[in-house]
């Protein structure tokens, strides 16, 4: 028999107990959820197909200086365009490097591009969103901010910011965050909006929680899913603007090998070189394809009305 | 088509427009603030850029007042509006031209590209994505699918390279690069415009047809076509009449969207084709360092965005009556 | 009296993940001219596949078949090519929905969906459709017809938006409409008026009318004949009042049981049927209900009792229809089981 101020009548001793099995429970709970999520997930192939892309890219850049057989910077004009060979499984280019270690080394200037626009923009889109979806002054304001960026399409807005700041990588990823801000925002403060009309929330004010505590501990965990997908594919839309950008020669400077640079440097001689633009360009297709799977599929899974 | 018109002239509609017109100035005002910040951030002074390496401090200073740019920035930006609203957008680094009249030669090019590119997307996609809706399920409609995503996931110029390799350089078929007037005849301005037309409506096609499939499949499975059916409306009136007219709105906004996003791809893809408008005229300004034309395209891009929102609001108005109300 | 309709052994079943679901089962029964049948059961037990089976609303190609025959005035409705069905449907058999709000077009207006039908099937002009359309509405009890016929479903209340639908279906006179529980989204008193109005209409146009429900009071207000479903199958059928002076299926006791009366004792707990309707996919051998029926023996369990008439109106599924005649319309009294 618990007294109201959970100790049992035998003292100190029930307490801890029950709640260590509640815990226990909790454990297994959340243990066996995991697994049926990752059923679900396994059961789409494209999604799972989507997984082993990006998982064999994000391989490929990090041991990029294991694999790859050349520099990617070393010049030897010598050997400029020439096409596969045993030496170059990806040929030559227009300075004589190795287009192969020019790919690997390309991805890890894609995937860190997108991993960090994806991140940083979504971080910052939520917490904006958030204050946004509190405050009715501030969010009339955001928005209206939000809107008008909108209204400026994202790769001109990209390369109008790169022109004022001045190619670089480190502006490339700045121009990226601000082109996807206000989407992010958007979606965070359409969602806390969404979440806070619930009855639930309703019921914890009755009950008296301050309302800090609701927004970290309620509001939050729920909008985070539709977040975390959307930043999945802003990951895919960096890589690709970061590619355009490059191309236009207002992203990341030659003679680093972002995939946009070789390509631009292949249409060039895109008589003679058809490896320089094949091979980069399956590169970035297959990349963000893997990653519109990746998020579709997690997308899916986080759809309460799939069971 | 009379309905039309007279839901278009009646006093809801004239209420409606009259409400998303007022809503449209402050994004106005935030594209404009915006534009502005940015080109004022760029380092260097723009009237020593003008007049060149041999301009000596005094020659600078005193274009610089000409110029307005020695006021308060806040001045500087109501300065700049009121220009505007008198067509005057200022000079280009390029020769003695003005703004407004580099910018004007090169919007035909822009819009017969994006016009072309949008046919070709529409026609593709909606279609096909009727067809994916009917068949769904079938072989028809996963490859479908699979081609849609493969569109998603191709750039414009990334798709553009690919057709020129094959259709250009190996095929042969078409140019490479380069561009046609229309005055110069149909044929060849088409032919001129057609990879990059392909490369630039690729993408959109592909998500208008998944668009267009989803939302005719949401449709077809309503109460309402269920009813239509029970009364004896056949079954190509049932897709083609009632499950589309309901769809428009979705329909609507897609092209609408599409529209947009040809007109920012198309700044990439004119570049690789060498087509001489103002996406072309926009990367070039950026390497000439000639800033107000940049300002001035962008502004006038976001302002089509703004435009093309209105119309597609008003155009929701027109298909569905329960929008009308509200 | 005529038959109108003559359902003959129908069985529909559906392709899904887990195989071939049958949802109907052997139905058979008939309407007559001008006759209200009323069909009960709860949600699931086949009833509304039933009734869109017979318009064969159904996608034939891709997920349901059908076998069995469903005759109309004699004529073969599945041997009928899907064009043939199109002239069918609304002309000569109508069907009305519960919900009308999801069941209207939303983008189009009450008055052009009205017309839409009797444009289909009759040779009109747009004007004599217009007045027909109108005529209609003024017919269903919806005041200022020539103005309502310009709105839009969501400009009307419920009661009225089910008014047009019944508008739509009647439009064209067909002889027998097919109603698919037209009351349950309604208010009370909506669907007194309702109700009142689907008579009338059975009457003033001689035309008989299929009802689905699973509300007990309005069939015995309403119907002439009866027909209780459970599973897929037909348990009992019969005239209305055989049905309620002596039913005879457990089941419909059951049913009747679960009716709070005015004369009860207070305090007396609601009767209900224990167990819960099984899932298609989990149908038990033998007697559909006897894993519910207080009076299951073994034969029971085993086998599948037939339709069988115990007069010359009424008919039941049960092994021991012949140990309770007499009726059994009291809490608790068995039958001697055998």
């Amino acid at each position: 028999m618990l007294n109201t101020n959970g100790t049992g009548a035998e003292g100190a001793m029930t307490y801890p107990a029950a709640q260590n099995d509640l815990n226990l429970q909790r454990k297994k709970l959340a243990h066996e959820q995991a697994e049926i999520r990752l059923k679900k997930f396994t059961r789409n192939r494209a999604s799972v197909f989507g997984l082993a892309v990006v998982t064999l890219v994000v391989l490929l850049a990090v041991f990029a200086p294991v694999i790859a057989m050349h520099d990617p910077l070393t010049m030897n004009t010598a050997d400029r365009l020439q096409g596969i060979s045993a030496q170059h499984w990806f040929g030559t280019d227009n300075m004589g490097r190795d287009v192969f270690s020019r790919v690997l080394y390309g991805a890890r200037i894609s995937l860190t591009v997108g991993f960090t626009v994806g991140i940083t923009s979504g971080l910052l889109g939520l917490i904006i969103g958030l204050y946004a979806s509190t405050n009715q002054v501030a969010d009339n304001i955001l928005m209206r901010i939000c809107d008008g960026l909108k209204a400026i399409p994202s790769t001109l807005l990209a390369i109008t910011m790169m022109a004022v700041l001045g190619a670089d990588i480190k502006n490339v990823i700045i121009s990226l965050i601000v082109v996807n801000i206000p989407n992010m925002a958007r979606l965070a403060r359409s969602q806390a909006l969404v979440v806070r009309e619930q009855t639930y929330i309703e019921a914890m004010r009755c009950l008296g929680s301050s309302r800090k505590r609701i927004l970290w501990a309620h509001v939050v965990p729920n909008i985070l899913s539709p977040m975390i997908v959307q930043m999945t594919f802003v990951f895919a839309s960096a890589i690709i603007t970061e590619a355009a950008l490059s191309f236009l020669g207002a992203g990341v400077p030659a003679p680093a090998p972002s995939w946009g640079n070789i390509l631009k440097e292949g249409k060039d001689v895109i008589y003679t070189a058809w490896w320089m633009i094949l091979f980069p360009g399956i590169f970035t297709a297959l990349t963000v394809l893997g990653l519109n799977l990746l998020g579709d599929g997690v997308r899916d899974l986080m759809d309460p009305r799939n069971s | 088509m009379r309905q039309i018109l007279l839901v278009v002239g009646g006093k809801v509609m004239q209420k409606f427009i009259a409400r998303r017109l007022l809503s449209v100035i402050p994004v106005v005002f935030v594209v404009s603030v915006v534009i502005f910040t940015l080109l004022k951030m760029v380092p260097g002074s723009p009237a020593a850029a003008m007049l060149g390496d041999l301009a000596t401090a005094d020659d600078i200073a005193a274009l610089e007042a000409k110029m307005g740019l020695d006021r308060p920035l806040v001045e500087q930006y109501f300065i700049w509006i009121g220009n505007m609203l008198h067509g005057d957008f200022g000079m280009s680094v390029v020769g003695n031209e003005t703004v407004a009249s580099v910018v004007f030669s090169h919007v035909k090019p822009t819009i017969s590209l994006t016009l072309y590119a949008l046919v070709i997307a529409t026609v593709i996609a909606i279609p096909m994505g009727m067809l994916a809706a009917r068949k769904k399920g079938t072989g028809a409609d996963h490859a479908a699918t699979v081609v849609s995503l493969a569109g998603i996931s191709l750039p414009s110029f990334l798709f553009g390279l690919f057709l020129m390799l094959i259709f250009a350089v190996k095929l042969r078929i078409f140019p490479v690069s380069g561009y046609v007037e229309m005055s110069r005849g149909l044929w060849p301005h088409i032919r001129s415009l057609t990879l990059p037309a392909i490369a630039l409506g690729f993408m959109n096609a592909a998500l208008m047809m998944r668009m267009t499939r989803s939302t005719l499949l949401e449709v077809l499975g309503s109460d309402y076509i269920r009813m239509a059916k029970a009364k004896g409306v056949r079954n190509v009136a049932l897709v083609a009449k009632h499950a589309l007219k309901n769809s428009l709105v979705t329909i609507i906004t897609m092209i609408g969207q599409s529209a947009v996003q040809m007109l920012a791809g198309a700044a990439v893809v004119e570049s690789l084709f060498a087509i001489p408008g103002l996406g072309q005229l926009m990367v070039n300004s950026i390497g000439r360092r000639d800033y107000y034309v940049i300002q001035a395209i962008v502004l006038l891009i976001a302002l089509f965005n703004v435009l093309i929102n209105i119309v597609v609001d008003l155009l929701y108005g027109v298909a569905d009556p329960r929008v009308r109300a509200a | 009296m005529r038959k109108v309709l003559e359902v003959q052994n129908l069985c529909t079943e559906f392709k899904t993940e887990r195989g071939m679901l049958k949802a109907v089962d052997g139905v058979s029964f008939e309407v007559n001219e001008g006759e209200m049948l009323g069909i009960v059961g709860e949600s699931g037990c086949g009833k509304s596949v039933t009734s869109q089976s017979i318009l064969r609303l159904y996608d034939e190609k891709s997920f349901v078949r059908y076998t069995g025959d469903v005759l109309f005035h004699g004529e073969s409705l599945f041997s009928l090519s899907e064009k043939e069905m199109e002239n069918v449907r609304g002309a000569k058999i109508s069907m009305v929905f519960q919900d009308a709000l999801s069941s209207l077009n939303p983008v189009f207006t009450v008055g052009n969906q009205i017309t839409e039908a009797i444009l289909i099937h009759q040779k009109k002009t747009k004007a004599e459709a217009k007045n027909q359309a109108v005529e209609m509405l003024n017919l269903v009890g919806i005041p200022d017809p020539a103005r309502r016929f310009y709105q839009y479903p969501f400009e009307l209340s419920g009661g009225m938006r089910q008014r047009v639908m019944i508008a739509v279906a009647l439009a064209c006179r067909p002889q027998l409409l097919i109603a698919d529980e037209p009351t349950t989204a309604l208010d009370v008193t909506i669907q007194a008026q309702i109700m009142d109005l689907i008579v009338d209409m059975n009457k003033k146009l001689d035309m008989a009318v299929m009802l689905i429900t699973h509300d007990l009071a309005v069939v015995a207000e309403t119907c002439d004949r009866v027909i209780v479903m459970y599973l897929g199958q037909i348990v009992e059928e019969g005239g209305v009042d055989d049905i309620f002076d002596h039913p005879m299926h457990p089941y419909t006791v059951g049913l009747m049981n679960s009716i709070p009366k005015l004369d009860t004792a207070k305090g007396t707990r609601l009767y209900q049927i224990s167990g819960t309707v099984p899932l298609l996919s989990q149908i038990p051998a033998g007697c559909r209900f006897a894993p519910r029926c207080p009076y299951a023996t073994d034969l029971c369990r085993k086998e599948m009792p037939e339709l069988s008439r115990v007069s010359d109106t009424q008919g039941v599924r049960c092994h021991y229809r012949n140990e309770r005649s007499g009726g059994l319309y009291q809490q608790g009294a068995g039958c001697k089981a055998g």
